[in-house]
């Protein structure tokens, strides 16, 4: 089997020296860059006179094609992306070349970059880059929660409770922003759990909440959940589940009851995922009922046991309309406390001397009236007629 | 880098239609038989956050990604956005910027300010300059959601695709209901003096 795997190895290097994506492009010949990938489509803009080897299937390296192109130029330069994988290789077959001395491993490649590289090589140096001229004072314009998202309900709660947050890749990283900034921590798909159950482990003093998505929980958090439950963790963990895969583009996931190719299929219970991976307190809450999340928030924070909370409410972007009848505040009642504010809401301006509500923007979540301490916030009257 | 490509950059913030207008401009591009690359910013691009699409055509063209200093034209659908990216501009090169005005979370958590002279700040960073209320426009063509259209039909005075291509996009990507408001709205733009 080792031989055989081996031998494959040989043969399919033998065969990358003949296979059509990698390509010799001659043309001058006092230099020849050696490139793949996106790398080649800017070597081409800023070397267009150069000669050319542009590698398509890299691995295993094709050593006659790459000697025979070496052979033929003058000086030979390596272009690539991150690692200088390429470069360190070409050099171990004995071929003189220079890569990383101009071409920098960090960050990604793009004409400007390859430029200065260029104009390294050739002794020259460019003039700095200016930055737009009133860039310092501009707003900066994260990206935000969209108005109406169910996963505000969660992330306003938790602003209440001191506690670690872990969290990871989808719409409720941007649970990060000001001015909810309630998540600690992102890191990789599924890390919101496994983070959580670390943080506990390791002996940290605060209760610790995972946070994942749930698509990236059908996608990598199971495990994560099930360690937590073998292992004897204390982590709380709440599944946003907004029925999709929102920050990518609204795909269907294994909760949807529906394929990628939209057939009907199963849909998976995350509730019934965590009874079986051993959590005993499950919950489900309706993240716009605000009193209720904060008391469910509340008692699984206090349980000595590990806790799964599922946030159940649809993405009211992908649903394409707006969660309830639109609010407006009352100018005369709004004592101006900017409680509202709070809710990092796109629909609430807060530019003015009192708050606004955006009506075409306002999603009527009702998230900021039940927060309202005056109850200066309610549906507008021709709504309610 | 080869002079025969036209680069364009959009700006705005997400939601406002930039991907459909970085569609269009694509595909008008594609139709006049040009070599086209695109590259925009997905996933945020709905949720309220600066968002950048880039288009390059030409004979040839490698790169997808505009090199600052290099855009004939840099379109803004939301006007501060036009500061922001302003360096994309080529020295020669056309901001066309909308007078709409949208207020960052930032700005109403009460953390930043909004600028207050954008008028002046547009034209003391632009020689070359279209200001234009493409909002109030495609609310006349009938749907504020046009703007990012409106703005298409300005910014096509400043390249050189003919006018059949430009249909030819809107209507292959913007379908249905959708080709006629924004043809209006293309022209609305594009008559705007």
């Amino acid at each position: 089997m080792r031989k055989n795997v081996e031998q494959r190895l040989y043969d399919l290097a033998e065969d990358a020296c003949k296979n059509k994506t990698n390509k010799i492009e001659w043309a001058d010949k006092s230099l020849g860059i050696i490139t793949s990938s996106i790398a080649y489509q800017y070597v081409r803009e800023v070397w267009p006179e150069a000669s050319v080897l542009k590698l398509g299937f890299a691995y295993p390296f094709p050593d006659k094609l790459i000697k025979e192109f070496a052979t033929e130029v003058e000086k030979v330069l390596v272009v690539e992306e991150l690692d200088n994988f390429l470069e360190e290789h070409i050099r171990s077959i004995g071929i003189k070349c220079v890569g990383r001395e101009f071409v920098p491993g960090i960050g990604e490649l793009s004409i400007p970059v390859l430029e200065k590289s260029r104009a390294a090589m050739e002794g020259r140096t460019l003039s700095a880059e200016k930055t737009p001229k009133y860039a310092n004072e501009l707003p900066a314009r994260p990206p935000v929660l969209c108005p109406g998202c169910p996963h505000r309900g969660i992330f306003y709660a938790l602003s209440k409770q001191d506690v670690i947050v872990t969290g990871d890749i989808g719409c409720y990283s941007l649970g990060t922003f000001k001015p909810l900034n309630r998540l600690d921590i992102i890191l990789c798909m599924g890390g919101g759990i496994s983070m959580a159950h670390g943080l506990d482990k390791a002996g940290e003093k605060k209760k610790v909440v995972g946070i994942v998505g749930d698509s990236t929980f059908f996608h990598s958090g199971i495990t994560g959940l099930l360690d937590i439950a073998y292992n004897k963790g204390k982590s709380t963990i709440i599944v946003v589940d907004n029925r999709t895969t929102a920050m990518t583009g609204h795909q269907e996931n294994p909760g949807t009851g529906l394929t990628l190719m939209g057939e009907e299929t199963i849909s998976a219970s995350i509730e019934e995922i965590g009874k079986a991976c051993g959590i005993k307190r499950v919950k489900t809450v309706f993240p716009y009922d605000m009193k209720n999340t904060q008391k469910v928030i509340n008692e699984e924070l206090e349980a000595d046991e590990p806790s799964l909370i599922v946030s159940r409410a649809p993405c009211p972007l992908r649903e394409r309309k707006k969660v309830g009848a639109i609010r407006k505040i009352d100018k005369t009642i709004c004592k101006n406390c900017k409680m509202c504010l709070n809710l990092g809401c796109p629909a609430i301006d807060g530019a003015g001397e009192k708050p606004e509500i955006n009506e075409l923007l306002c999603s009527g979540c009702g998230l900021c009236e039940q927060i309202c301490p005056f109850g200066a916030i309610s549906t507008t009257k021709e709504e309610q007629l | 880098m080869s002079e025969q490509i036209t680069s364009i950059v959009l700006a705005g913030v997400g939601g406002q239609g930039i991907l459909l207008a970085s569609e269009i401009s694509a595909r008008a591009a594609m139709f006049a038989g040009f070599d086209v690359e695109t590259n925009e910013v997905h996933g945020m691009a709905q949720r309220g956050g600066s968002v950048l699409a880039q288009i390059r055509y030409g004979k040839k063209v490698y790169s997808p990604i505009v090199a600052k200093g290099t855009a004939r034209v840099l379109v803004a659908l939301e006007q501060i956005e036009a500061l922001r990216f302003a360096d994309y501009l080529a020295d020669d090169g056309v901001a066309v910027a909308s007078s709409q005005a949208i207020i960052p979370v930032t700005v109403s958590s009460g953390a930043a300010k909004y600028p207050q002279n954008v008028k002046q700040m547009l034209e003391d960073v632009f020689k070359k300059l279209v200001f234009i209320d493409a909002a109030k426009i495609a609310i006349d063509c009938g749907n504020i959601r046009a703007a990012n259209t409106v703005l298409l039909g300005a910014m096509s005075n400043h390249l050189d695709l003919p006018m059949d291509c430009w249909y030819k996009a809107i209507q292959t990507a913007a379908k249905g209901k959708y080709t006629e408001l924004n043809k209006k709205a293309f022209d609305a733009g594009r008559n705007y003096r």
